[in-house]
């Protein structure tokens, strides 16, 4: 009983509750990770990603597209990575998501005639249904060009980027940020001009403004932070209030 | 006493640790860095002789952005304060620091429906949408 009515029980039993409050909804079942979509790109991704690849491809005179397996369907795509190009198997693969410059379905490798030198990113995820969640992602640069050859360490590592950002919860935008980066690693081996500015910069519609940057995320450890802060105070003054009343 | 004194120092130690953490970690800003590592030529303007995704990466590694967007002309890095644009300038890159509301509206080409939108409404690149989920 002398336990309860010491001030650092209460102190450290309010501390685990806080704690444990905070950590709990993530052990049950709380999901901080990519969500998996039926289709990586939504239809609006995919247009805005062929535009830029297209400016991109007239600039430099390189075809630029993407391959995506999203795996979750289990039925891997065989020959993604393949310099001939997306298989008919491949094609029809309801995971597999691909598109370029030229347009949506459309694999550069496979149209020499009008893209002699193509550069392709293959993102390959890997799905686990028991967790309903993307695990893993392996991405590849492959082009005919010598580009993958500048990228000793993958093209991820070159943009400062990792498998685990591309399945996190903005996991799309990153796997976008590769596709889009490629015209801009091509200058930079020198194997392209740079792509010139966008036409129409500085323009921006009435009522279109930037997103609030949320600071939700951080204010759960700021106030865990502050209340053990003050928590710490609490037991010491107590305590001292105590023993200088003892001493009385 | 002695026991309040050591368990509460190391709460409020530990209190202090994990505010001061939460409030500096993660898009903050990285004009000082910026400032201190590449050439200033102009206002808010700086120049590197390396080319942008390696400065992007520089910057990247010190100050993790709040969001960022790569593109066929240069690499965007949002902050909580400032708008960071890297693009290609000759064998090297040129560096434009701008406060979040005039860098969206310079860089709009590249960031809208990204970063914003009509009322600041984000359309591209979140995932989910028709059919989304198992």
């Amino acid at each position: 009983m002398k336990l309860f009515r010491s001030p650092g029980f209460w102190i450290v039993a309010v501390i685990a509750v806080i704690i444990g409050f905070s950590v709990l909804p993530g052990a049950f079942g709380g999901d901080d990770g990519l969500e998996p979509t039926a289709q990586v790109f939504q239809p609006a991704d995919t247009t805005r990603l062929i535009g830029r690849l297209s400016a991109a491809q007239q600039a430099q005179g390189v075809c630029y597209g993407y391959v995506v397996d999203s795996d979750l369907h289990g039925s891997w795509g065989t020959g993604l990575t393949d310099p001939r190009g997306l298989s008919q198997e491949d094609m029809a693969n309801q995971d597999v998501q691909y598109a370029s410059g030229l347009g949506d379905r459309t694999d550069p490798r496979t149209v020499p005639e009008q893209c002699p030198r193509w550069v392709v990113i293959v993102a390959e995820y890997d799905y686990t249904s028991y967790d309903e969640e993307w695990t893993s992602v392996s991405v590849r640069a492959v082009d005919n060009i010598g580009l993958a050859q500048t990228l000793p360490n993958g093209v991820l590592a070159d943009l400062g980027l990792t498998g685990k950002d591309l399945v996190a919860p903005d996991g799309i935008a990153r796997l976008a940020d590769v596709v889009t980066s490629a015209p801009l690693l091509t200058a930079q081996a020198g194997l392209a001009p740079a792509v010139p500015p966008a036409s129409g910069t500085g323009g921006t519609p009435t009522g279109d403004h930037i997103s609030d940057a949320s600071d939700a995320g951080r204010y759960v450890p700021v106030v865990l932070g502050v209340i053990l802060a003050v928590a710490g105070l609490t037991w010491i003054v107590v305590a001292a209030f105590r023993s200088r009343r003892n001493a009385t | 006493m002695r026991r309040a004194l050591i368990g509460g120092s190391l709460i409020a130690g530990l209190g202090v640790a994990v505010t001061l953490i939460a409030l500096l970690a993660g898009g903050s800003s990285a004009q000082s860095y910026i400032k201190s590592h590449y050439s200033r030529i102009g206002v808010g303007t700086y120049r590197s002789p390396y080319p942008p995704a390696v400065v992007a990466r520089q910057i990247v590694k010190k100050k993790r952005p709040y969001d960022r967007a790569y593109d066929p002309s240069g690499i965007f890095l949002r902050y909580r304060s400032e708008i960071v644009g890297i693009l290609p300038d000759g064998r090297g890159s040129r560096i434009t620091v701008e406060d979040p509301d005039r860098g969206y509206r310079h860089y709009h080409s590249y960031v809208g429906g990204r970063w914003g939108g009509y009322h600041g409404h984000i359309s591209t690149f979140r995932g989910g949408g028709p059919g989304s989920g198992k």
